[in-house]
């Protein structure tokens, strides 16, 4: 195969797009909706509702495919530590679904404290055409 | 028998058991043939993070979610671990609350989903699920 068209790569992330609403930080990486928001949940985000994660359209991802920015997780509306533990990844998924949508690890592991507020930069996830 | 209710694809027994499918979690020695994409996701490398969130190290066993292996049903329990209460400090639109809201404080419990295992079959997830029930 040697053409691929960015509809179909793009309908992928146009689902994410439209579902996903929260993000998590987790002690472990998550395999289920279950264990990224309670068994391993440290911490969450709640943007407000399907489709505020990713806000932005989808646009070309470099060096192929396209690719999508989750919003970054600010100090002005930070997240709610709720445990405490080390996170070691991050998890973004889809509250009306229950789905867990995405679960990626963190740059590097971060001790967090149950009552504190967490900050997590912008999560680009890029689907790449053929060849990478 | 605790009623059985399928949310997507999540199953509820009761309301303190779900059950999720998922990839396993597994542990293998770190080589340069366990670590191949075609073997393992591509995220497990020397030096990053394994399914744990430990380093991995050559030669050294690292733990992994199977994503090329059949789905396991993964069993949760709920635990409560606790009141809590906050504050009421408005609604969540933002507005103001009526006087007599103001020094309303939300009372409620918080609780986790353990993980209590792990089954190759649905069949057999729910009927593990069942006890855990039937135990409460």
């Amino acid at each position: 195969m040697a053409y691929l068209n960015d509809n179909i790569l793009d309908n992928g992330l146009v689902a994410l797009k439209a579902a996903a609403d929260r993000v998590f930080l987790c002690s472990q990486e998550p395999a289920t909706y279950t264990q990224a928001t309670s068994t391993y949940a440290l911490g969450n985000k709640d943007f407000g509702g399907p489709g505020t994660v990713y806000p932005d359209p989808v646009v070309n991802g470099t060096p192929s495919g396209r690719s999508v920015t989750s919003r970054p997780v600010v100090y002005a509306e930070p997240g709610s530590v709720t445990a405490t533990g080390t996170a070691t990844h991050a998890a973004i998924v889809s509250s009306a679904e229950s789905r867990l949508e995405i679960a990626k690890e963190l740059d590097a592991p971060q001790v967090v404290t149950a009552g504190n507020t967490f900050t997590l930069t912008a999560q680009e996830l890029r689907l790449p055409n053929l060849g990478g | 028998m605790a009623e059985i209710t399928r949310k997507g694809d999540r199953i509820e027994i009761g309301s303190t058991v779900r059950i999720e499918a998922g990839p396993p979690l597994r542990r293998r020695k770190a080589t340069a043939d366990s670590l191949a994409n075609s073997v393992t996701a591509a995220h497990y490398q020397i030096g990053r993070p394994d399914a744990l969130g430990k380093l991995i190290e050559e030669g050294k066993m690292f733990s992994y979610l199977d994503h090329y292996g059949e789905k396991v049903y993964y069993v949760f329990q709920r635990r409560d671990i606790g009141t809590f209460e906050e504050p009421f400090t408005g609604k969540p639109d933002g507005s103001t609350p009526p006087l007599n809201e103001g020094s309303t404080n939300i009372r409620g419990y918080s609780y986790v989903f353990e993980d209590r295992g792990s089954f190759a079959t649905e069949d057999e997830a729910i009927e593990f699920g069942q006890q855990l029930a039937g135990e409460e």
